[in-house]
């Protein structure tokens, strides 16, 4: 059967709304009628289908019902097998959520209606890495009928032979979140537990994929418990491309329903940027605006919450809204996640409790519990994709019918032309599609050793299992044996004596697969998991735990430097490996404003979206006038006003199209129109505008110093890709070393005059054939890759993270870096956990597959190359972040904004002063 | 008194090789423990030694404790033992204490150096300097645009000289040096590199 076929749209809801009442139990009907009175959209949708036992993917906004649509099916379940005494004494339904907070949130809205209905006979309980082995011990002797748990914790479950019994009345699977699932190494891991949970449900399966399709169709088969049946339940906001989540969902070969419910209930969405009409402000006035108008919105509003990209840029508007309103600073909290999770955890239930006005958090309140009722969110700065802003935006009117209120804060003038594309995708739903993690062969590892423990398959019957999932539909068997050969204690110089000692797995005398000793199970069971978190220094201010920071920030910072964590100021006094004593600091300046937090990369649908807008302005704006500087540099007194151009009508009115068309498409207002169309004008005219239809290359001679500046609109991490190719290929062509920066929206390339190219020779560096070598040679010598072997290593089980109970000292780790690395790519260049590590690197962290896609057409793309006498507003954010990187007191943003008033402020032909200061 | 950039030190005339943390047996006591390393570095060990002793024909060999990593390495010690015929002194490490052939020797004179593994203090006599390991010395380099490199090294003053490990799994620990008037000497495969505190690069 072509997929297609399988994977079908839910059109209509199948049952009409008293249908629907009619065929609940009873006693659920009842309740939610007196509950709810009628069901949302998205439970019309969900319910017939999954009553009907087929597997569904279910989008709809946050707040829209999912989570119960999903359990009023297995409710359902549960009562009519109790009527007809087929209560089975076994796990009936497994809900697994990414966040363990998220299943403690679950079981507790779950015990609710079981109390409401009366149903004391119902068992619900939760399992994450948090639970105490008491409680394990009793959810084993009694399982829940409802088992809240997380990937983790399944697969832990799956891997012990005395939890197996308990597993087998399962008949839903019901993942939460599953986009962000998908996207990860977890989702790999969730969905090899699905294949295995279908064979201790189903017995084994050896015919593959296709041997379980007959759940299509069939829609009124009642007899539930009599005929065995996994029905899998994806639950998801925002998520795209959807038959390949659903695929994803179910395993490729097999049926599954998909129900897309769209907004029912209005969102608002509005970009708001403190520019008006100045596209180059003086530094400071930005930062201040947008204090202002977050002032005065928050005092409007009930409670808001604040997304900021970074964690450090949450503890900085935390601190100054705090100072901006002291009558309100106890109701503003900063959320992230270096925070000590007492405190996060207070914060939380405080903002359930609707004790808070305001929240500031990083990207830590994406997605998960149910904060209460937010009145609006703000997104400081764009928030580089639009899956992700409409997921936070998702976190108001958490509720149903509620209206959610966004609003997006460009805080610089590229920002702006984001953040207008963003909200514009926001409208029409216009999500990135999700990436999922194709054959990761650490967990592949991790699968191995689990299956190990049963000593019941075969390396046969487990290569057909882990084909089943999604991630592994391509996998080779060359490849799995390989990891198989590692696990088996082998590699390159296998030593049979040594393997039945020193292995993971060895495979006995009946080509089983088993473990050599018990021991590796117990070290197994407490390495299961793919998150690898860089160690943590805990920061201690007196007895009190004030939150943790990264050791690598730590180690970067010295006794007497001052920080700013949870919304304090603070002076470090002494630091130990693992804890850091810190004093208060109220009155201090920071010495170190920012440390590492992940920074996102754009999003590539976003990043298509805003080369077309560039296109759309550059073909209104037509042909402007060349910037000529006649006069001296630091004259810029004469080039204040509009007077430079006065004359120029046609430039005038073309401009007043371009504005027309960012109010009328984009939504824009006046003021925000006039600053973006004037940066783009002064692009135009020191330069040019970057569109779709050509490569712009721009050289700019500074000193001894040839910068180029490529305008690649590509994102972050492919830019980062090319940058690498570019510098192994300079250092081919011209020798020595090249300095290359890069951002979201270009590349620029800083040489040593000796090494300056002309255009034949920047076009080789972009050649497409040779690329993979090119970025192979670069990343030999890089940290990038070891970095990622870290991770790699702890989940493949080379290097446990916990040895007989204990977490290994960062000191282990860090070196399982430094040296298994280097001795390996020597000894054993194609060890799976280093192709592994490789992949991580090219495909997650650079993208590679993006790079790739744009050096193939860069050959075919004619291109601008075009000397500037100074460097042209588009290059100018790049050109500074290499002081975004290096400076100490002021807050980055501020000097940027600086830097740009300095450069352009004069030149650009805005609106009076006072104009831009009302709205 | 000559380094060979094989990490081992050669004194010409009283003809001695001296070689300090071997670590024979790393990668199998990891594997013992849970950590799949490959099985992967006595072999290097006994070939560079094999070729060591080659090229200098010694009249004695010193080997400057934490020979074996755990006592998981005393097969491959001892194979290698058995196999060369040249006089081996093998004082005690940290890691060997409990190997036979290793746990009554803690140090050794031969004429003005007294060698020991260094772990713990131990008296000089007047007029000798002690030679010693533990310490895996190495030098590092920062360009600050992210190339980092580092190497193993030899660690010498008037009174004192630590080589660095033998064992192909160790990494090195950058020497932060406090002492004035000592020298790194970095040793890369085709070059050694002279360094002196505080740091200038000159070459050797």
């Amino acid at each position: 059967m072509a997929p297609g076929e399988l994977l079908t749209r839910v059109l209509e809801p199948a049952l009409s709304e008293p249908e629907l009442f009619g065929a609940l139990h009873p006693d659920l009907s009842r309740w939610f009628r007196n509950r709810f009175q009628h069901f949302s959209p998205a439970q019309r949708y969900a319910v017939p289908e999954i009553l009907a036992q087929r597997s569904l993917l279910l989008t709809s906004p946050t707040g829209s019902g999912k989570t119960l649509a999903a359990f009023l099916s297995v409710f359902d379940v549960l009562a009519k097998a109790r009527e007809t005494d087929e209560l089975p004494s076994g796990i009936v339904a497994v809900y697994v959520s990414p966040l363990r907070a998220l299943a403690y949130d679950l079981r507790k809205n779950l015990q609710q209606p079981a109390e409401e209905l009366g149903w004391s006979w119902l068992r619900i309980g939760a399992r994450t890495g948090d639970t105490t082995p008491k409680e394990r011990a009793a959810q084993r002797r009694k399982p829940p009928h409802i088992f809240v748990t997380t990937p983790e914790s399944l697969t832990l479950m799956l891997s012990q032979p005395n939890w197996i019994a308990a597993f087998k009345t399962v008949r839903f699977l019901i993942a939460d979140e599953l986009h962000s699932l998908a996207e990860n190494k977890r989702g790999a891991m969730l969905m090899v537990a699905a294949e295995r949970l279908e064979e201790v449900v189903l017995g084994p399966n050896p015919d593959g994929a296709t041997s379980n399709v007959h759940s299509s169709g069939d829609a009124h088969s009642e007899l539930f418990v009599q005929e065995p049946r996994l029905v899998r339940i994806g639950l998801s906001a925002t998520v795209a491309p959807l038959k390949t989540v659903a695929e994803f969902l179910v395993g490729p070969g097999r049926p599954c329903r998909i129900a897309e419910v769209t907004q029912t209930k209005p969102a608002k969405i509005e970009v708001f940027s403190p520019l008006r009409e100045h596209a180059y402000p003086p530094a400071g006035y930005t930062a201040t605006r947008v204090l202002k108008e977050l002032g005065a919105l928050l005092v409007q509003r009930e409670t808001t919450l604040i997304f900021t990209n970074t964690r450090s840029g949450a503890e900085s508007i935390g601190l100054r809204l705090k100072q901006l309103l002291p009558e309100l600073s106890d109701m503003i909290e900063v959320h992230h996640a270096s925070l000590d999770r007492g405190v996060r955890l207070d914060i939380e239930d405080r903002l359930k409790r609707g004790e808070l006005r305001a929240v500031v958090c990083s990207t830590s309140l994406e997605m998960g519990i149910d904060i209460g009722s937010i009145d609006m969110v703000v997104m400081v700065s764009a928030p580089k994709g639009v899956a992700r802003a409409l997921q936070r935006i998702g976190r108001s009117g958490h509720s149903m019918g509620r209206t959610s209120h966004g609003v997006l804060v460009a805080s610089n003038i590229n920002d702006l032309a984001e953040c207008a594309v963003t909200a514009r995708m926001m409208v029409n739903r216009d999500l990135e599609p999700v990436k999922i993690h194709e054959n990761p062969l650490d967990v592949l590892a991790q699968t191995i050793v689990g299956l190990a423990v049963f000593g019941s398959v075969t390396p046969d019957e487990a290569f057909a299992l882990v084909r089943r999932a999604y991630s592994y539909r391509t996998l080779e068997r060359p490849m799995f044996d390989r990891v198989l050969r590692y696990l088996r204690g082998g590699g390159v110089s296998l030593e049979r004596n040594y393997e039945d000692l020193f292995g993971k797995v060895r495979i006995d005398a009946n080509g089983l697969l088993v473990l050599p000793n018990p021991r590796v199970a117990r070290d197994f069971y407490q390495n299961i998991g793919t998150i690898n978190t860089e160690s943590m220094v805990q920061v201690r201010l007196k007895r009190r735990n004030l939150g943790q920071i990264e050791e690598s920030f730590m180690k970067n910072i010295r006794v007497g430097d001052v920080f700013v964590l949870n919304g304090r100021t603070v002076r470090l006094v002494k630091a130990h490996l693992l804890t850091a004593h810190v004093v208060a600091a109220d009155s201090s300046m920071p010495t170190v404003p920012r440390w590492y937090a992940n920074k996102m990369p754009l999003a590539s649908g976003l990043a298509a979206e805003v080369v077309k807008l560039r296109t759309a302005i550059a073909e209104r704006l037509g042909p402007l006038e060349p910037f000529r500087p006649t006069i001296k540099a630091d004259d810029v007194a004469h080039y204040g006003g509009g007077g430079s151009e006065s004359g120029n009508e046609s430039a005038a009115s073309s401009k007043e199209a371009a504005m027309e068309f960012l109010i009328s498409e984009y939504d824009f207002s006046r003021g925000n129109a006039r600053a973006l169309i004037e940066h783009f004008a002064l692009q135009a005219r020191i330069s040019t505008i970057p569109t779709a239809k050509s490569l712009l290359v721009e050289l700019y001679r500074d000193g001894d110093y040839v910068h180029y500046f490529f305008h690649v609109l590509i994102g972050r991490s492919a830019n980062d890709a090319i940058s690498r190719i570019l510098a192994q290929r300079v250092q081919e062509i011209k020798g020595g070393n090249a300095l290359v920066t890069i951002d979201d929206y270009g590349i620029l390339l800083s040489l040593r005059s000796f090494q300056a190219m002309n255009l034949d020779e920047l076009q080789r560096l972009f050649v497409r054939e040779g690329a993979e070598d090119a970025l192979r040679l670069a990343l030999a010598e890089a940290s990038l890759v070891k970095w990622q072997f870290r991770g790699v290593a702890q989940t493949g089980l080379m290097v446990p993270r916990r040895v007989r109970g204990a977490e290994r000292g960062a000191r282990m780790l860090q070196w399982s870096a430094e040296i298994i690395f280097e001795v390996l790519r020597k000894h054993e260049p194609d060890h799976p956990l280093l192709l592994e590590a490789y992949a991580e690197a090219t495909l997650r962290f650079l993208d590679l597959p993006r790079a790739l896609e744009f050096l193939e057409s860069a050959g075919s793309l004619p291109w601008d190359f075009r000397e500037i006498s100074r460097v042209s507003p588009f290059s100018f954010g790049i050109y500074v972040s290499k002081i975004k990187e290096t400076m100490t007191l002021e807050d980055p943003e501020t000097t940027i904004e600086r830097l740009y008033h300095e450069m352009y402020g004069g030149l650009s032909t805005a609106g009076t002063a006072a104009g831009a200061l009302t709205r | 008194m000559w380094l060979d950039s094989r990490l081992a030190l050669w004194l010409e005339a009283p003809r001695i090789l001296v070689v300090a943390d071997l670590h024979w047996g790393y990668a199998a006591s990891h594997r013992a423990q849970g950590n799949l390393l490959p099985a992967w570095g006595d072999g290097e060990i006994a070939g560079r030694l094999t070729a060591l002793l080659q090229d200098y024909q010694p009249a004695e060999m010193i080997w400057l404790g934490d020979s074996l990593h755990t006592l998981a390495g005393a097969q491959s010690a001892e194979q290698f033992l058995s196999e060369t015929a040249v006089s081996t002194i093998i004082v005690s490490g940290n890691h060997d204490a409990r190997w036979a052939r290793a746990r009554n020797l803690a140090e050794v004179q031969r004429g003005p150096y007294l060698f020991h593994h260094g772990d713990r203090a131990r008296a000089v006599p007047e007029g000798s300097s002690e030679i010693i390991g533990h310490f895996h010395p190495a030098a590092s380099w920062h360009d600050g645009a992210g190339t980092r490199l580092k190497l193993p090294a030899l660690v010498a003053s008037s009174g004192r000289m630590v080589l660095p490990a033998f064992s192909p799994w160790a990494a090195g620990v950058p020497w932060l040096s406090t002492v004035p008037g000592e020298t790194v000497y970095a040793i890369s495969s085709k070059r050694i590199f002279t360094l002196a505190y505080p740091r200038s690069h000159k070459e050797a």
